[in-house]
C-alpha cells in the first residue's frame, strides 16, 4: 500500500515478518516477567498464524490459520534520530470473534506491542485504530480486548480511545489437566442417577 | 436409558433451530430484544458442516467419520478450518455444535454450543472461545451441558490447542457453580474491554485523543 515516506506503515504481516514476530513476542514476554513461558518458535508461528501474500502488495490471505498480525513500520524517511528506516517498530495480533445475537464478526486483540524505543509516539493507538478499521471493513460489531485489572494506566489509556469495561463479566478457562479431565469425561457436575456428587 | 443424546455439527438445514435457541438464551439471560440474528444472517456467517455428508456420533464414541469438504475460500475469508480438516466449510466466523435428544424421545435439537477458534500468542497455539452454551431449561439436569463442554475439550485436544475459554455473568451463580465443578478456573484479574457503535467509528476514522500511549 502506498505511503507516504514520512508516515509510519500499518500492514498485514507476511511470511516473512516471523522473526520479527517471534523477537516481538519473547519482548513482550520479557516485559511481563515471562519468557521462560515462551513455547513459540519460528516453525509453530507458520504453521498457526495466518499470513498475507508475500509476492503482491495485497491484503489476500492465502494460507488459513488461527490469527493474523498487523505490523507497525517507521517511515522510510525516518522522522527521529537514531531510527532505521522501515524498521518494524510494533504489532497487533488478533483473531476475529463473533456475536451470536448480531449474527456478526468482530475482532478480539490478543496482543498489543511497541517497542521500548518507540514508546510514546501514539504508535500502540494507531494499531488499536488499524484495528478498529478492520472490524468496520469486515462489517463486524466489536473491537475487543482483556487488561489485567491492576494495570490503571493501560485502562486509562483505553478508557480515552472509548473502550467500555466488561465489569459484569468473569472469564473461565480450562486447559492442561483440568482440560484432559473434561475431555475424558472424568468430570461430571451433574450426576444423572442423582447420587451425591463424588 | 436405551439411546444416547447425539451431538454433531451443524448444517445449513440446521440454522433454524439454532436461531430458535439463541432466541430463548437471550430471553434466559434477560435480553430477548438485542436478539438482531435472522436465518439470513447466521447462514452468511457462521461454518456448517458439509449437509450430504453428516455424520452424526453417539456420545461416548470415539471415531469421527466426517470427511473434509474441501471448498476453496473466496478471497480474505476468515480462517477457520483447521490443518487437520474439519468437516467444516471455510467460510464462516463461528461453527455450532448441537445436541439432540436420544431417538426414542424424538431427536430434537435442544442444546447447542457456538464458538470459534482464539489464539494464545505464547504457545503459538489455537484453542476454543464458547461464545454461546445452551440446554433448553426442560432438558436440563441430564449432564447435558456437561456432554457439549466435554466435546468442545475433545476439539481442543484434537486441534493441538491449549485452553478452551468463555465467559459468564457474575450474577449467574449457579453456571458459575457447575463452571467450578468441571474445574474451570475464574479469570477475576481480567477485565475484558469493547468499542462498539459510535465509539468504535470516531476510533476508526480517528477522532479520538488518547491520554497517552
Amino acid at each position: 500500500m502506498a505511503e507516504a515516506a514520512s508516515q509510519v506503515g500499518i500492514s498485514y504481516a507476511n511470511a516473512d515478518d516471523i522473526p520479527q514476530i517471534l523477537a516481538m513476542i519473547r519482548e513482550l514476554a520479557s516485559y511481563e516477567k515471562c519468557e521462560h513461558k515462551v513455547e513459540a518458535t519460528e516453525a509453530s508461528l507458520k504453521q498457526t498464524l495466518t499470513f498475507a501474500s508475500s509476492t503482491s502488495g495485497h491484503t489476500q490471505h492465502t494460507n488459513p490459520g488461527y490469527a493474523k498480525t498487523l505490523i507497525l513500520r517507521l517511515p522510510s524517511t525516518p522522522q527521529h534520530p537514531g531510527d532505521e528506516p522501515n524498521a518494524v517498530a510494533g504489532m497487533a495480533m488478533f483473531f476475529n470473534n463473533y456475536s451470536t445475537w448480531r449474527s456478526k464478526p468482530g475482532v478480539y486483540l490478543e496482543d498489543l506491542y511497541v517497542r521500548e524505543k518507540y514508546r510514546g509516539r501514539g504508535y500502540g493507538k494507531m494499531l488499536i485504530q488499524a484495528l478498529a478499521q478492520e472490524v468496520l471493513r469486515i462489517d463486524g460489531g466489536r473491537l475487543e480486548w482483556s487488561c489485567l485489572r491492576w494495570n490503571k494506566s493501560s485502562l486509562a489509556f483505553y478508557d480515552s480511545l472509548g473502550a467500555k469495561q466488561m465489569q459484569d463479566w468473569v472469564g473461565l478457562r480450562l486447559e492442561g489437566k483440568a482440560l484432559e479431565d473434561v475431555a475424558a469425561g472424568r468430570k461430571k457436575a451433574v450426576n444423572v442417577n442423582g447420587d451425591g456428587d463424588k | 436409558m436405551s439411546d444416547r443424546p447425539k451431538i454433531h455439527f451443524a448444517t445449513r438445514e440446521d440454522v433454524p433451530a439454532i436461531l430458535g435457541l439463541i432466541k430463548e438464551l437471550a430471553a434466559y439471560e434477560n435480553a430477548a430484544d438485542s436478539v438482531q440474528a435472522t436465518e439470513a444472517s447466521l447462514s452468511l456467517t457462521l461454518s456448517f458442516a458439509p449437509s450430504k455428508h453428516r455424520h452424526s456420533h453417539s456420545h461416548g464414541s470415539s471415531s469421527d467419520t466426517n470427511h473434509a469438504h474441501n471448498t476453496k475460500p473466496p478471497p480474505d475469508a476468515p480462517f477457520s478450518s483447521s490443518p487437520h480438516g474439519q468437516p467444516t466449510q471455510a467460510s464462516g466466523y463461528a461453527k455450532t455444535l448441537l445436541l439432540r435428544l436420544p431417538e426414542d424421545e424424538g431427536a430434537d435439537v435442544v442444546g447447542m454450543a457456538l464458538y470459534f477458534h482464539n489464539y494464545s500468542t505464547w504457545r503459538a497455539k489455537p484453542g476454543i472461545y464458547l461464545e454461546d452454551l445452551f440446554v433448553q431449561p426442560k432438558y436440563r439436569k441430564r449432564g447435558y451441558g456437561t456432554l457439549l463442554i466435554q466435546e468442545l475439550a475433545k476439539e481442543v485436544l484434537r486441534i493441538d490447542g491449549g485452553r478452551l475459554e468463555w465467559s459468564c455473568l457474575k450474577w449467574n451463580e449457579p453456571s458459575l457453580a457447575f463452571y467450578r465443578k468441571l474445574g474451570a478456573e475464574e479469570m477475576t484479574e481480567w477485565v475484558g474491554l469493547r468499542v462498539d457503535g459510535d465509539a468504535l467509528k470516531k476510533l476508526a476514522e480517528g477522532k479520538v485523543e488518547a491520554v497517552n500511549s
